[in-house]
């Protein structure tokens, strides 16, 4: 019996996101938004998703006069996408 | 039906993260270049400006002063092109590595400049063998076999400072019987290989890195 996908993460615009954080130390909101091509909205409700779900944390601060929102993945949030690409393994195999 | 809401299967999974992945190394790697070239041709006009002032004799506090605008114009450049990059860079762990990197070097070359003047020791030496290790290491951590090689080659030719200082000591005296005026412009060309190391190790590769930026960008 294989394990379900974590539902989470198995979204297209959040599994970008996480994609994207997994490989930095942190990214902000402009560079995730060009990334993915998702709108300011969606990705904003996306991001609050996986802060709420503790897979990521976000800091808002100003960069010169001009906010800035920047995005880091946490340990929990690193732990989801390695189980996530693990049981994506087993599905392939089938 | 928002991007979130769209049927995801194991193949779109898999393209995403590597799509993703991929695009994101590709924008760590796009700035470096310019650092290095900010400071390589910072080195090699006051270095060149250094080899003619001391030729002709300028004044000595210019001439002395003169090195300084190295760490300040690479200084205040640094601090400029870090504020004026327009592209929100994800920050990565290699880009902090290398701060470290040259932190922990740049720090170095203060203690060494201090102990090179207490010591009387060549300054131009230590510093090409400082920055080379710096830079061998940079290429290193960014897999860039050019800046790794480049760096090496700097490392290397440091070792050109004590063997000219050895050849002027052994032939000193002959350069000065046949050379007369000249002489002093044989014994400052160690300027000129500082210029010349600096071309090496920094503004070379730093074009080839900037010149790779600017393709992928435009990919």
């Amino acid at each position: 019996m294989l394990k379900p996908l974590d539902p989470l993460l198995h979204s297209e615009l959040r599994l970008a996101i996480v994609s994207i954080l997994i490989g930095v130390e942190e990214a902000d909101f402009v560079y995730i938004r060009t990334e993915t091509g998702a709108t300011a909205g969606n990705l904003s409700v996306q991001i609050d998703k996986l802060q709420k779900a503790g897979y990521i944390e976000v800091e808002k601060g100003f960069r010169g006069k001009m906010p800035r929102t920047v995005c880091r993945i946490t340990h929990s949030g690193r732990e989801a996408f390695a189980q996530y690409v693990e049981t994506l393994k087993e599905y392939l195999k089938m | 039906m928002t991007h979130d809401e769209k049927q995801l299967d194991e193949h779109r999974s898999i393209e995403i993260i590597s799509k993703m992945i991929a695009d994101t190394s590709a924008h760590i790697d796009s700035e470096s270049g310019k650092h290095f070239l900010l400071w390589g041709y910072t080195t090699v006009i006051v270095s060149l400006f250094e080899y003619v002032a001391q030729v002709c004799h300028l004044p000595m506090p210019l001439c002395l002063w003169a090195w300084f605008l190295i760490p300040a114009v690479g200084g205040i450049g640094t601090i400029i092109l870090n504020r004026c990059s327009t592209t929100s860079r994800p920050k990565s762990y290699v880009d902090r590595s290398i701060s470290a990197v040259w932190m922990v070097f740049g720090l170095s070359f203060g203690m060494v400049f201090i102990a090179a003047i207490v010591y009387h020791a060549s300054i131009l030496f230590l510093t090409a063998l400082l920055m080379g290790m710096a830079t061998v290491i940079t290429g290193k951590i960014c897999r860039h076999k050019v800046l790794a090689w480049a760096g090496k080659a700097g490392v290397i030719l440091s070792l050109a400072f004590p063997l000219f200082h050895l050849w002027i000591r052994e032939n000193g005296a002959a350069l000065r019987d046949s050379c007369g005026d000249c002489f002093e412009a044989v014994v400052y060309s160690e300027i000129i290989i500082f210029a010349v190391i600096f071309i090496i190790m920094m503004v070379i590769p730093g074009h080839i890195l900037h010149n790779r930026s600017k393709h992928l960008k435009n990919a």
